[in-house]
């Protein structure tokens, strides 16, 4: 046995050691793969999905470029193009664009960052399922004639009960509306994943730029995506329930949906790009052999970017009827986006030219990136202009700049990135030979489909038109276009073929095949790297040329199982130092089953089959708990030895906890999908020339005051369960679930006392959503109250194994903060207005 | 959380959040004296948006300056460079974001 006194752990490690570690992280075989929970499995089969999707909507555009390629043309009709554009766009974005940038972070981040997995295996296997199976039955209603029709984005009135009142468009807002939601629970693991997982020594500053990516995009997914949950429970509202919104006849208004939508649907862009930036400052300085330039100066840019699109929405709502200087804001925020935009690319080309490039595949696809989307950009700084974009508005330039922006900053960047990590599967790299003639057909084919649209956009051709008479001169401009979409798609038939036949190869030794400088290409089985890397640079393969080897050995940190079951170190979020030891749940069918549950839940809603939906909401709560149920279990241990003299602690408590912080963050996202409701509230509060309206009126003061004593006490008897002998704890947390269940009664009796009616106009129907979210919250109370209890009882709650009461405690004070905001801005905006 | 992540984050991204606020303000204002709730006759008012967008950059060029003094102070932190280049970048966009302010009047 051999020590060297820099590494924490001796060589060669006793065999049973690495027996036990590939036994408990053993990925099972047959059908059992698909209730595998690790995420570099998962990530596969999210990969595998969304490029899926990729396909079938591709075949949608190809439909369409069938239809406009000659005048006149009556292959589809009118209704069945507006389903297939609408289709098309929708799942390019929310069942393709977003998920693939989760799916690749998702396989990649656990050994880029060094972890043997992220935090929350269990939440990214449900999030992967809902998204399946959501996404294939939503995309089957094209097949009985129910997709959606109202274009991607679905503005009301035209997606109204009056003028869509068939299921297209519920389907449109139930189904995205829960795939969001899987998003969300994929950018919860991710952020908790970067900050509590990375290496030792992998501080904030040393950590990979795609990383830095990843995190910029999670937190940008908990700010946007709440808008347009938001907005599309608000839509789905209106049809179903008659509270009318964005209904101007009774005081609402459908510009509230544009900017929900839009403050989801502008970062939504960076969302994608920023990943794929990501992935570009990742292989570029491998590719050029040199150290990225300016890489702190790109990871500002990064954050910059992240932060200023959220101030661009409106700026696709430049005809809506803004005032001029909200216009004129979103404006120059649409060109001050660009500055560090323009850094990373700036950073890129230094980065090349100061290198030596090898020109290879990964190579043709990041320069095709950049060629494209930097045409794409300058055309959006274009349409950043106010006068040019009323001109182009709704045009088939729209439809070229969008589509270079998409196409060229993130479907190039992700083939490249195929290309580029494809050897960490089986160790088989795709064709060299091949991929020059893929390249080349994607390259032409895009540019010559999509930059005739521009002119054709410019001779007026307006988007999601069926057809167009010989007349209007648009004739050889679409001809030109379909020839190069079919181009496109011989490009992508072929990288599929070589892509299946690399993966069909026999497997073989992973290694560094393009000498890079990242983790991920360290040896790595089902468990990960045999042991967890101390890293001390920026560029941890060039700097630390023995790593591998170390690794591999077992000489650094955690060669072992040490708890018996799946565990990664869990280390601080800046600098990276070990804290405790993190206990990973196992694989479980209850994921999957969850899921189903969720999704039939969802769908089955739709179409109104109430009964069955409720079974499936059933099974899915059900799976839920039994899953939880599994988590925060004792493990015989207080702490573990890691190597290097260090024991950590086997979990950990309070702001110290990845799991407090997982439900941190989606208490974020609740509290933010709130304060969309609220801003309905705010929105059509402002826009009354008498506010309250005719017949409307608030309760009175004590009633509130009521409800708001309530509450405090609910939330005062949660924390003091925490302060009492532990037999109190069960009954003190049963008597504050009856304050705030009493608060909630209160309000909704002081609010019925005063004939509160959702249907009358829009600002009684935002107060009655307001409500009725908070209602909701009681509900999830009421579920975790009780199951909290039982645990409590059981025994189940001792100094080790606090996570469950941390987290419903925290839920707890939510809710009650909730409620005061709710008292807050709805007597508060009466009194400023007044 | 025994290493301030919150404070370092905060201090880091500190001029965009200024460049946040005053863009939230700015819009807001905007929005809501075009309306009547809080109608104004005139438009936004260009004396408080004006106002705010000096304020900003200058808590922008503040937070850098305090930043590139502790670099030019030999300080190797991330989180010092970090707030200094996003300063940098902020106080050019809240300048720009503000130029509406001088050039734009009234609502329609």
């Amino acid at each position: 046995m051999t020590r060297d006194a820099t590494l924490p752990n001796s060589a060669p490690r006793p065999p049973e050691e690495l027996e036990k570690l590939t036994a408990v992280w053993k990925t099972p075989s047959g059908l059992g793969f698909f209730k595998s929970v690790n995420n570099t499995n998962i990530g596969l089969l999210y990969i595998g999905t969304a490029i899926l999707f990729f396909i079938l909507a591709g075949i949608l555009a190809l439909i369409m470029r069938v239809q406009l390629s000659v005048p006149d043309n009556d292959l589809v009709s009118a209704g069945t193009y507006n389903q297939i554009f609408t289709m098309h766009g929708t799942v390019m974005m929310f069942l393709f664009a977003i998920p693939i940038v989760e799916a690749i972070a998702v396989y990649l981040l656990p050994n880029m960052l060094g972890a043997r997995d992220l935090p929350f295996p269990r939440l990214s296997a449900y999030a992967f399922w809902c998204y399946a199976f959501g996404g294939l039955a939503f995309f089957c209603t094209l097949f009985w004639g129910l997709a959606p029709d109202g274009g991607w984005f679905m503005y009301p009135p035209l997606t109204g009960m009056k003028y869509s009142p068939g299921l297209n468009a519920d389907f449109w807002l139930l189904g995205i509306g829960f795939i969001e939601i899987s998003a969300i629970a994929g950018a919860i693991e991710l952020i908790v994943g970067i900050l509590f997982t990375r290496a030792p020594g992998m501080t904030l500053r040393r950590m990979p730029v795609y990383a830095w990516a990843m995190l910029v995009v999670g937190v940008m997914i908990v700010i946007a995506f709440p808008a347009v949950i938001a907005g599309t429970a608000l839509l789905e509202l209106e049809r179903a329930l008659n509270m009318p919104i964005f209904d101007p006849e009774r005081g609402g208004d459908p510009i509230i949906w544009q900017h929900l939508f839009w403050f989801f649907g502008h970062p939504e862009v960076y969302i994608i790009f920023l990943p794929a930036a990501g992935m570009i400052s990742t292989m570029i300085p491998t590719i050029a052999g040199n150290r990225l330039v300016g890489r702190r100066t790109i990871v500002v840019a990064l954050v910059g970017v992240g932060i200023f699109s959220f101030g661009l929405w409106a700026h696709h709502m430049f005809t809506a009827g803004l005032g001029v200087i909200e216009m004129s804001l979103i404006s120059a925020a649409s060109m001050a986006v660009a500055i560090p935009t323009g850094i990373q690319v700036f950073g890129w080309i230094a980065t090349l030219w100061s290198g030596r490039i090898r020109m290879n595949a990964p190579t043709l696809f990041m320069l095709g990136f950049m060629f494209i989307f930097v045409l794409g950009g300058l055309t959006g700084v274009m349409v950043a202009v106010i006068p040019f974009d009323w001109q182009v508005h709704d045009t088939y330039f729209i439809v070229a700049h969008l589509h270079y922006v998409l196409i060229g900053g993130m479907v190039f960047p992700v083939f490249a990135a195929i290309y580029y990590w494809i050897p960490l599967i089986n160790g088989n790299t795709m064709s060299e030979s091949w991929a020059k003639w893929i390249f080349w057909l994607l390259f032409g084919g895009f540019n010559i489909s999509f930059f005739p649209m521009h002119i054709t956009g410019l001779f007026g051709m307006p988007r999601r038109v069926y057809t167009y008479s010989s007349e209007m001169g648009w004739d050889a401009l679409n001809m030109i276009s379909t020839l190069g979409s079919f181009m496109f798609a011989t490009g992508i038939l072929l990288m599929i073929v070589d892509a299946t036949r690399t993966l069909r190869r026999p497997t073989k030794d992973v290694g560094n095949p393009w000498n890079a400088a990242t983790l991920e290409w360290l040896p790595s089985e089902d468990y990960g790297n045999r042991s967890i890397p101390i890293v001390t640079s920026d560029d941890p393969l060039w700097d630390q040329p023995t790593l591998s080897q170390e690794v591999a050995e077992g000489r650094h940190y955690l060669p072992n199982t040490a708890t018996g079951r799946r565990e990664t170190i869990a280390t601080s979020p800046v600098s990276a130092k070990p804290t405790y030891l993190m206990i990973l749940p196992g694989d479980s069918w209850l994921t999957v089953l969850g899921a189903f549950g969720t999704a039939g839940f969802f769908l089955l809603l739709t179409v109104k089959a109430n009964l069955l939906a409720g079974i499936c909401a059933v099974i899915a709560i059900a799976s839920i708990i039994a899953w939880l149920w599994q988590s925060d279990q004792k493990v015989g241990l207080r702490e573990a030895a890691i190597g290097g003299g260090i024991t950590l602690p086997i979990g950990a408590r309070g702001t110290a906890s990845h799991s407090w912080w997982g439900t941190f963050i989606m208490l974020i996202v609740l509290f933010l999908i709130y304060c969309s409701f609220a801003y309905v509230y705010i929105h059509t509060s402002m826009r009354l020339q008498i506010c309250p309206p005719p017949g409307a009126s608030l309760p009175a003061a004590a009633w509130t005051l009521l409800s708001a004593g309530l509450l405090l006490g609910g939330s005062a008897l949660v924390w003091l369960s925490d302060r009492v002998p532990g037999k109190l704890t069960p009954w003190m947390l049963l008597v504050a679930l009856a304050c705030t269940s009493a608060a909630f009664g209160v309000d909704v009796y002081s609010w019925r006392l005063v004939h509160l009616d959702g249907t009358r106009d829009a600002w009684s129907a935002s107060i009655s959503i307001l409500l009725g979210f908070q209602g909701i919250m009681l509900f999830v109370l009421l579920l975790a109250g009780p199951y909290l209890c039982v645990r409590a009882w059981r025994g189940m709650i001792v100094p080790q194994n606090r996570a469950t009461r941390d987290n419903i405690a925290l839920i707890w004070h939510y809710v009650t903060l909730q409620g005061f905001t709710g008292f807050l801005v709805i007597r508060g905006l009466l009194l400023v207005m007044e | 959380m025994n290493d301030h992540f919150f404070g370092r984050a905060t201090r880091a991204s500190l001029p965009f959040l200024i460049w946040a606020a005053h863009f939230g303000f700015a819009y807001i204002v905007a929005a809501s004296q075009c309306t009547p709730g809080a109608f104004r006759a005139a438009g936004p008012n260009p004396w408080l948006l004006g106002g705010a967008t000096l304020l900003s950059m200058a808590a922008c060029a503040w937070v850098g300056a305090l930043a590139g003094k502790r670099l030019r102070q030999g300080s190797e932190e991330f989180v010092d460079y970090v707030a200094a280049a996003s300063a940098v970048l902020a106080v050019v966009a809240v300048a720009w974001t503000g130029i509406p302010v001088l050039l734009v009047t009234g609502c329609a």
